[in-house]
């Protein structure tokens, strides 16, 4: 690494907020709202805003989470940690040692991107800092047998372990379920993975992102069509291993809640094809009743009109009006400047009637004319002139605009960190506001091995002796 | 006051037809169009979304086609050839309730709209004698 | 038993202990919870239909007679299933109303009778969790909100979940699932590149910030009863709200922009971290005699080989050796301007053949690859059909349907599926009876009142 790189990885300083976070007073200011509405929301506030939620308790503060999702690339049991994680329990990340191939991701590999350790002068990729919030970090050589002896020392202090290796690669090595649940009967083991650990598409090593919602029929159906030009589109972020890691969350708290009553671990598997084709919505009722194969509408609804994001004049613009009474005011909107328009649209027979709406014709013909109108108007001022109407509506952000959206640094949702070692760090907050229990982020992603004396010691009662020597022989 | 200009349809002055432009294929466009009344091309150019040269005699043989076009009594146009291919999901679409009573393997399935007297008493009576065992509801 | 299953080899061994066809022998996780939901469209409907699955008894509640819209929004208004109420014989329900009201009884209520209070009341204190997705302050202006339900119900795991929120400045902006993918980021990074053919944002396909939100929001309330029932005994609320689980998604994005100042774009079908981790296009169409519009069309296929090694024997394939040393190292190799000049590499091997074909050719050769499937392909794959995550379901009131079925595999207390949804109002008299307490007679009255 250069010097100049060295010092740019460094000293970046922290560019957020650019204008300041709104206060209570701007906020609820009688001049802009109601005294009803400002009553509510100040309800809402005390219940719920997180600057609350450090002193509350955490849902799940006596669970243990063993993650051992670092033996390729994907991240699902990394999303599915984080999410453990923000509600309170303490989740152990078992890295091979050295770290995990993720920390070394960052965009087009530019070290510029990364985060830079002031301590030892690691890099570190921002998605791994993102997505290991106040985890512990701990590292141990799983492919030798004395790790996996290490690992089963650990499994009986856990209640759970997340893996996402290749198909019964643990079983083989001795530390699959059918093994670890003879020592901790109460143990739940998740394994996650793009299509399966059985099954004619089983997952083979090495299969990553985007294969599952290429398989699940996810892919074909994104992007535009065709005859606009449009070819099947990956999304941007990983959206399988996002949702194999909600599932992984939402299974693994939901066997807990069985092993109250009976008091016994599972086994859970959780693939993100799976995920995908659970949430396809109607692809599937609808091949069921003639054969159909849900074609890319791009971006705009097959099923509601309308319900689209077209372009504008400085960049794109979503629009929705499900239903009539929307749709009308969408209509008014737009003839206050192009009444012909609007004019056009009245006039036309078959826009009368919601179902009718929903024809190939019908879409074309509405959202030529709503594109007329936005073409001549930012995203603001489209925007300011829907929301007159109370017509939901909006302009499709880039991330800086996300980044300072007063709504959204007045809840939190996007903060900084004050982290010990990267510095201080932009992320998004926890999504579970909470009355009693909130989601919370303490810390973000940590130096590789941060954790383990504490960790060793604590849980296996290995002292500075026995570390050093792990560690000499490459096993952490 | 802004002026504003129609830039995503047009009405074609031999015809009268108008064709609508969707706005993925001629936000950014310079080329021919055929007018869907009456295979007409025409040659046009969009710089984001605003037409800045407007419809004139056709520069070579390529072209693409409107997304939808109708008569001045707005009677559709669309079909092959004439306006962009729609994204169809089967090929017997219809834009309508389909009316089927049998599912995509042949087998009953409730995919057809009922009068009052098929539910008389119990749910709709076709599945309804199917099964032996049921809830009426 | 488990001595049986510890010697089967492991593939058999996780067809044992999940076998679809075994579900129905197994408890259910959520047995003796009952959840009430009072949602509209998707968000809402999902969270609770996802612990329906797990076995709770959700009870979902909708408007007389036509019930909640998202019944009347069907793909270019053609498959609907019948009746939508018994009091609209004529009218149906669309398959999108499917995927997120498995196993849910449906009731009807309207809250805002001054009658209505009483019965909804009824049903919170028998419930252990309930889900909103109005907007906010609906229920509170009700005089039905978490502050009266708390004092009804001191133990009930609420949840609201929207696009917004419920303070802050945009506390009254209304939101769609489209909105909260554009509001939130991930919007603006999926797609082509501007400048590309179809540079434009895409939104994904069907509604994912509604589900995946939806997954979000049930696992806290899940979280929330689990701790209620270890460690306090209380109740909670909690608020999840659409913009901010897309902003979660958005990886390293705003660590990037805040540190930085550079703002994360579209990359295509390309990743921006790993390479080759891509789909490309296959020249050739797998069927290019159907009469099917999107069967027609060129075939794609999703292909990874980034360890040096599989990019080495990737580069050797496709006959392009000299690009196999050029970009020897991973740093090289993902760099924007090395991604340009593999991945058309790699379609322009792909020129002539079928996706099927390319599939073979790079199994053959030990590269992961996978041909992206249509609809009707994964809807025929045997993978999904083997384990149940997708069948054909035998409907009580709907005859045959093809629906997805459960989202996840458990080996002790699978979540199943039970019916795909009913009519509108179709367990009035079930539920009102068995929960409420209401005489037949006393049901009949609502009914003509409209209270329910």
């Amino acid at each position: 690494m250069s010097d100049d790189l060295k010092k740019e990885v460094q000293e970046a300083p922290l560019l957020w907020p650019l204008t300041p976070i709104p206060t209570f007073e701007e906020v609820y200011d009688p001049k802009i709202c109601t005294e009803a509405s400002r009553e509510i929301s100040t309800v809402f506030e005390g219940w719920l805003h997180p600057k609350h939620e450090m002193a509350k308790p955490e849902a799940l503060g006596q669970i243990r989470v063993l993650e051992c999702g670092h033996g390729g690339l994907q991240v699902n049991s990394m999303q599915a940690g984080a999410y453990l994680s923000e509600l309170g329990a303490n989740v152990i990340m078992v890295e091979p040692p050295g770290g995990s191939p993720i920390r070394k991701l960052t965009a087009f590999g530019r070290k510029r991107y990364m985060f830079k350790d002031n301590v030892n002068g690691d890099l570190c990729g921002g998605t791994f800092l993102h997505e290991c919030r106040q985890k512990q970090s701990i590292t141990l050589d799983l492919a030798k047998p004395e790790g996996r002896e290490i690992l089963k020392k650990l499994v009986p202090h856990a209640d759970v372990l997340i893996e996402n290796y290749a198909p019964g690669q643990f079983d083989a090595w001795g530390i699959g379920y059918r093994q670890l649940s003879k020592l901790n009967p109460r143990l739940i083991y998740v394994w996650n993975g793009q299509k399966g650990q059985w099954g004619s598409l089983k997952d083979k090593p090495g299969e990553l992102y985007p294969s599952s919602p290429c398989a699940s029929g996810w892919c074909h159906a994104t992007g535009l069509p065709k005859s606009f030009g449009g070819t099947p589109i990956r999304s941007g972020e990983r959206s399988d291993d996002i949702l194999a890691g909600n599932l992984t969350a939402h299974a693994t708290i939901a066997a807990l809640i069985y092993r109250i009553r009976s008091g016994k671990g599972q086994f859970i598997e959780v693939t993100s094809s799976e995920a995908h084709a659970r949430i396809h919505d109607y692809a599937w009722g609808w091949y069921g009743m003639d054969g159909s194969s849900k074609p890319r509408y791009g971006n705009w609804d097959l099923a509601i009109n309308i319900y689209s994001v077209n372009p504008c004049k400085d960049g794109y613009m979503m629009v929705g009006g499900g239903h009539d009474r929307l749709w009308y005011r969408i209509w008014k909107t737009v003839g206050k400047d192009r009444p012909e328009l609007e004019d056009m649209i009245l006039d036309e027979p078959t826009l009368r009637v919601v179902i009718d709406r929903v024809g190939h014709d019908q879409q074309v013909k509405t959202c030529v004319c709503l594109t007329d109108w936005m073409k001549d108007w930012t995203r603001e001022e489209c925007r300011a002139k829907l929301l007159e109407e109370e017509v939901a509506a909006g302009g499709v952000s880039f991330l800086d605009e996300v980044a300072e959206e007063p709504h959204y640094k007045y809840r939190g949702m996007v903060r900084a960190i004050e982290t010990a070692h990267y510095g201080k760090v932009l992320f998004c907050g926890s999504v579970f506001y909470g009355h009693r229990t909130p989601g919370r982020v303490k810390d973000l992603g940590r130096p590789v091995g941060y954790d383990n004396s504490d960790v060793y010691r604590k849980l296996l009662g290995f002292d500075t002796n026995k570390l050093n020597e792990l560690y000499e022989k490459g096993l952490i | 006051m802004t002026e504003f200009k129609v830039s995503l349809f047009y009405d074609c002055p031999k015809c009268k037809a108008r064709n609508f432009f969707d706005p993925y294929s001629y936000w950014e466009y310079s080329g021919n169009f055929k007018c869907a009344g009456c295979d007409v091309l025409y040659y046009a150019e969009w710089e984001n979304g605003q037409r800045v040269v407007e419809p004139e005699a056709a520069r070579g043989a390529e072209f693409i086609l409107p997304g939808y076009a109708e008569t001045p009594d707005l009677k559709p146009l669309s079909g092959e050839g004439k306006t962009s291919p729609p994204p169809f999901a089967n090929v017997t679409f219809l834009g309508k309730p389909k009316n089927t009573t049998v599912s995509a393997r042949g087998k009953l399935c409730a995919c057809t709209q009922l009068t009052p007297e098929d539910l008389e008493g119990s749910c709709w009576k076709r599945i309804a004698a199917q099964k032996k065992f049921g809830k009426s509801w | 038993m488990t001595e049986h299953l510890d010697k089967l080899p492991f593939d058999e061994y996780c067809q044992t202990v999940f076998n679809k066809d075994t579900l129905a022998e197994k408890p259910e996780c959520l047995k003796g919870y009952r959840g009430l939901s009072c949602t509209q469209y998707i968000l809402g409907p999902a969270a609770a239909a996802y612990l329906g699955e797990l076995g709770a008894e959700v009870i979902k509640i909708e408007v007389p007679r036509l019930g909640e819209p998202m019944r009347h929004c069907s793909p270019y208004n053609e498959s609907w299933f019948y009746p939508v109420s018994r009091w609209n014989p004529g009218r149906g329900t669309s398959p999108a109303f499917q995927g997120a009201n498995h196993n849910e009884y449906f009731v009807t209520l309207d809250y805002r009778k001054p009658e209505a209070k009483e019965i909804f009341y009824g049903l919170v204190q028998k419930s252990d969790f309930m889900v909103w997705n109005y907007r906010p302050g609906t229920f509170d202006r009700w005089k039905i909100g978490y502050g009266n339900c708390k004092e009804v119900n001191p133990r009930i795991v609420l949840a609201w979940c929207g696009g917004f929120g419920g303070f802050g400045p945009g506390r009254n902006w209304a939101s769609y699932d489209i909105l909260g993918q554009a509001k939130g980021g991930v919007f603006s990074f999926t797609g082509h590149r501007a400048g590309a053919a179809a540079g434009f944002p895409s939104k994904h396909t069907t509604w994912i910030m509604d589900y995946s939100i939806g997954m979000l929001v049930s696992t806290a309330m899940l979280a929330g009863l689990y701790w209620r029932d270890t460690v306090s005994n209380l109740g909670n609320y909690f608020e999840c709200s659409q913009v901010q689980g897309s902003t979660r998604y958005t990886e390293y994005g705003l660590p990037l922009w805040g540190r930085n100042g550079i703002v994360r774009m579209r990359w295509g079908n390309w990743d921006t971290e790993i390479c080759v981790n891509g789909i490309c296009k296959c020249g050739l169409s797998t069927y290019p005699h159907s009469d099917h519009p999107a069967e027609k069309e060129e075939g794609y296929i999703c292909v990874q080989a980034y360890t040096d090694e599989d990019y080495a024997k990737l580069m050797n394939l496709v006959g392009r050796p000299d690009l196999a040393k050029k970009y020897a190292t991973h740093d090289d190799r993902v760099e924007a301007r090395a991604q340009e000049e593999i991945y058309p590499a790699i379609e322009e091997f792909l020129k002539d053949k079928t996706k099927e074909e390319a599939a073979r050719i790079f199994t053959g050769a030990g590269i992961v690859s996978q041909p992206l499937l249509t609809i009707r392909e994964a809807a025929n794959c045997d993978h999904f059909l083997e384990r149940g995550s997708l069948g054909w379901y035998d409907d009580p009131y709907y005859g045959d349907v093809f629906t997805q079925k459960t989202m996840y595999k458990m080996s002790e207390c699978p979540p199943r599926l039970k019916h795909v949804h009913r009519p509108v109002g179709s367990d009035n008299e079930e539920i009102y009876q068995r929960v409420c307490g209401f005489s037949a007679d006393q049901i009949r009255e609502f009914e003509a009142k409209e209270i329910i």
